[in-house]
């Protein structure tokens, strides 16, 4: 089933086309990586298919709701992690958790049962008392992934969710999208690195706010013929 | 019911958010005080100690006792005698002095007889200040007459006083605001402007690159003052001629001593501008500091909206260093009383001083802190 | 070029740096990888003399950093992790900016470096802010070479660009190189790596690991074996259930095993039979530099993610 369907989506700033025209869709329970330079509109994307920015023309289905219209019912449907955390710097662990567990309208009981669960799978508990701000980048992108899949979302966005990591937190971020893509939620996401587009489902690359090729890894792989995905952004043409 | 708790779940971030932030709670908490208390002393509408000198021709005890009340109020300061008519004028152009009381021969005899009347010589460089004068001087004449008709007779008739103001004799309202604005116009350019300046480098990262190349902080500050002296120059000869053709204000001194003085004013809020950006990290911050420690002071203790005499006696020494207030003494001075170089050393001096203080002090803000990751 | 002796640095009751020591020879690129504030750019903003207050010694050229800066800016270039240039100036003028402050001529990269400035020609006169992250990076790297350094410093030259332009901007890198240039380059992409003379790993200030890639690759003591199957995530948790396999992490959609006593391939095979992940393919992998790292980190580091 879809979980995500557009029409012809299109987002303008000025005279800058930042999304042109796109159709697609997600289906449900899959992995969906972004591919793109900056520029490209991966992020423009994205945000339309959260509900944050209205697009211009086209239209388009977030888990049963229109993305023009119904954008606060999308709202409640996803959780979304932005390339810069938006974690409360000066505060620690359990006060981010609480403050967006209330955002998220989790009431106590929900949220420590919740909160209970992801800690046996991360290891934020020990760290629970600092503040976001001392924590190293890997444990600090663990917290805002956390915060991200608090709610328990049906579709999970996140843009550029291991950059500036080192390898070992990288895995341990993409053990947490597998866990969560396992128990059902859909995972939309921007990457840089294409090492990690092959750990995705299946692949959008975007240029200049168009899909230039979408696919799995390795269809999109052989298109380049086999030389490795970088090609993919040589080509002229897919 | 939900939107409560997530809008009381915001306020109670924010509120550990402001509690752990130095700056936040700084501008939240303590600020505000600071201004109360300041600026409460800077708008009390009184009077105080202003100095005066007496011509008394009539040397008798009822002039000298006309002396001593002026000398009794709380708005007036007796400053010595005089011995000449000519003395009058200089003493006023000087600046020194802000009244002269001359008493003519014959005051006290002919106060007997009919009405008697004293020349009060006014410095309306300041037109407020002239007129809170006046008020004042309406007060102790009244005692004075009814004190004098206790003692001699019911007959005696009341003392008169005839104001004449010098330097400004139209009492030109337009005179008010224009060394003020001239002064706030040139903090924000060589102040604000320039140190913004500096900070951007920051925010951009490119005073690494810059420090990496033959250039240094020295030659960064010199290029960007160089652009902001420019400008402040250009307004200050703008402003110049608009007073002279609009508003009818001819600079009574010497031109050289007029661009001296604020040449040395701008350089002066160069200074002080520096030294902020030395010691702050952020745009943000900047723009707070300057508006604190440079902006409302200028404003409010330069004597720019109410005269520095005025205020209460705590803050006058506060107000009298600072650099908005020698600014528009000099420049008031030079435009009205054609004020020469020992009249206005002090304020020279005084901002001198401070931009040199300041510089040395931006010097070691900058080796500390510009190169800091922000 | 570059000789680096126990370099340590704190900030307040931070540790940024501990005991850092290495060498860079003339003519060759440097990389040094971590992860966020693993201590990169404390390193950097030492090397190119902006943070005179460390412990240890470190010598440019044979002079130190602490007592020689003058001479060291002539003779080094960097560029900054963050786009540090004018962006209201065009990229003439930038550059231009910067060959007069060094009191040079910008003839020398039309000519020298004419392959760098040929991408960047079409751009000359247009305001720097509209141009892409890799032509800014292409122009940045050209502002540092405006007097002709002999050392070049890259503060995360590639992050936030484009594949495309990642890999270009390596091409120009190894160019320079192979005019003589020395160049130090920090990255976070594990796969930029193969462009390096020498790796540095640093990891929350201190030196994880230094040698050649080819090296790091060749040291890797273990064999490695891969498994793959339908769901990765429940590969992974029934393989990590297992106490002989703890030490197997997620590579992508593959779970790896590195061998020792306790577990050898067959257990392995033998191990997702009975637990019925038929669909599991079991193979030998040699050990790409991903693997050498998190075996280097696993090493060091309880790993974030505990499971019951």
């Amino acid at each position: 089933m879809e979980i995500i369907t557009t029409h012809e989506l299109g987002k303008s700033f000025g005279s800058l086309k930042a999304v042109d025209r796109v159709s697609m869709f997600v289906e449900e329970g899959e992995i969906l990586g972004i591919l793109g330079a900056n520029g490209a509109g991966k992020t423009t994307l994205i945000k339309m298919l959260c509900g944050t920015l209205k697009p211009n023309e086209g239209s388009g289905q977030v888990a049963g709701f229109d993305i023009a219209a119904e954008s606060g019912s999308i709202r409640h449907q996803i959780g979304y992690m932005s390339q810069s955390v938006s974690l409360l710097e000066n505060m620690t662990v359990t006060e981010n958790i609480e403050f967006y567990g209330s955002i998220y309208r989790m009431n106590r009981k929900q949220l420590t049962t919740r909160w209970n669960e992801l800690q046996g799978m991360v290891n934020l508990g020990s760290h629970r008392h600092k503040l976001a701000s001392e924590l190293p980048s890997g444990l600090r992108q663990m917290l805002a992934f956390v915060i991200s899949v608090l709610h328990s979302p049906r579709l999970l966005f996140l843009d550029e969710p291991t950059s500036g990591l080192d390898p070992l937190s990288r895995t341990d971020i993409w053990q947490q999208i597998y866990r969560t893509a396992y128990q059902g939620t859909t995972v939309v996401m921007s990457t840089h690195y294409l090492d990690e587009a092959w750990y995705c489902d299946r692949l959008i690359l975007m240029e200049n706010g168009r899909i230039k090729a979408q696919g799995s890894p390795e269809y999109l792989d052989s298109l380049a013929g086999g030389k490795g995905l970088v090609q993919l952004f040589f080509m002229s043409q897919p | 019911m939900n939107r409560i708790t997530i809008i009381t779940s915001i306020a109670k971030k924010e509120a550990i958010s402001i509690s752990r932030d130095k700056f936040s709670m700084l501008i939240l908490l303590i600020m505000p005080a600071v201004i109360v208390v300041m600026f409460g002393y800077a708008l009390s509408f009184e009077l105080n100690e202003i100095p005066f000198t007496v011509l008394d021709q009539d040397n008798t005890p009822m002039s000298q006792e006309l002396v001593e009340y002026m000398h009794i109020s709380p708005a007036f300061y007796f400053n010595g005698y005089l011995n000449q008519v000519e003395e009058i004028y200089a003493s006023l152009s000087r600046g020194t002095e802000k009244l002269v009381l001359f008493i003519p021969k014959g005051f006290s005899s002919q106060a007997m007889h009919n009405m008697t009347e004293v020349d009060l010589f006014v410095d309306a460089t300041d037109p407020l200040m002239a007129t809170a004068i006046e008020n004042n001087l309406a007060n102790i004449f009244r005692d004075f007459t009814s004190r004098q008709t206790e003692k001699y007779s019911p007959d005696i008739q009341a003392a008169g006083y005839k104001v004449s103001y010098l330097f400004n004799p139209d009492l030109k309202n337009q005179v008010v605001p224009i060394p003020g604005l001239l002064m706030i116009i040139l903090v924000l350019i060589s102040a604000i402007m320039l140190s913004l300046s500096i900070n951007r480098e920051k925010e951009l990262g490119t005073n690494r690159l810059l420090m990496l190349t033959p250039a240094g902080i020295h030659e960064i500050v010199a290029g960007k003052g160089m652009v902001y002296l420019g400008i402040s120059l250009f307004h200050l000869f703008s402003i110049w001629v608009l007073t002279e053709w609009i508003f009818n204000i001819h600079v009574a001194g010497s031109p050289a001593m007029f661009i001296l003085i604020c040449l040395v004013f701008i350089f002066n809020s160069m200074a002080l501008g520096l030294l902020i950006a030395a010691w702050v990290r952020t745009e943000l911050e900047l723009l707070v500091g300057c508006w604190f420690f440079l902006f409302t002071p200028n404003l409010f203790l330069s004597g720019f909206i109410f005269p520095v005499s005025t205020m209460a006696q705590i803050i006058q020494p506060l107000a009298e260093i600072s650099p908005g207030a020698s600014f528009i003494e000099a420049y008031r001075g030079v435009v009205f009383r054609a004020t020469g170089l020992t009249e206005n050393a002090w304020a020279l001096i005084n901002l001198t001083i401070q931009s040199t203080v300041a510089y040395g002090l931006a010097r070691i803000g900058f080796r500390k802190n510009y190169l800091k990751r922000i | 070029m570059i000789v680096a002796r126990h370099i340590s640095k704190s900030y307040r009751k931070q540790r940024a740096l501990h005991d850092i020591s290495f060498q860079v020879p003339e003519g060759s690129i440097f990389g040094i990888m971590g992860a966020n504030g693993a201590g990169k750019s404390t390193l950097f903003e030492i090397m190119t003399t902006l943070l005179p207050n460390f412990k240890g010694e470190l010598k440019i050229c044979g002079m130190d950093v602490r007592l020689h800066k003058k001479e060291i800016h002539q003779v080094i270039g960097y560029v900054p992790g963050r786009f540090s240039l004018y962006e209201e100036l065009t990229t003439e003028e930038n550059l231009s900016f910067f060959a007069r402050i060094y009191g040079c001529s910008v003839t020398h990269i039309h000519k020298n470096h004419a392959s760098l400035w040929e991408s960047l020609s079409p751009f000359a006169a247009s305001q720097t802010r509209y141009l892409s992250g890799g032509m800014k990076q292409k122009l940045a790297v050209c502002c540092a070479l405006v007097h002709d350094p002999a050392i070049l410093f890259l503060d995360e030259p590639t992050t936030g660009i484009d594949p495309r332009s990642r890999h270009e901007l390596w091409q120009e890198l190894s160019k320079l190189r192979k005019r003589g240039v020395t160049i130090l380059a920090s990255t976070h992409y594990l796969s930029e790596v193969n462009n390096m003379d020498q790796v540095l790993f640093l990891h929350q200030g201190e030196q994880l690991l230094l040698d050649t890639p080819q090296r790091l690759l060749d040291d890797y003591d273990r064999e490695l074996v891969s498994v793959t199957g339908l769901h990765p995530y429940k590969l992974f948790t029934e393989l990590k259930n297992n106490a002989k396999m703890h030490t197997c992490y997620l590579s992508g959609k593959s779970v790896r095993i590195p061998l020792d006593d306790q577990i050898k391939e067959d257990d392995i095979r033998s191990f997702c039979r009975n637990a019925r992940l038929t669909s599991a393919v079991v193979q030998r992998v040699s050990p790409g530099i991903e693997d050498v790292f998190i075996r280097h980190l696993s090493q060091i580091k309880q790993p974030v993610t505990s499971w019951k």
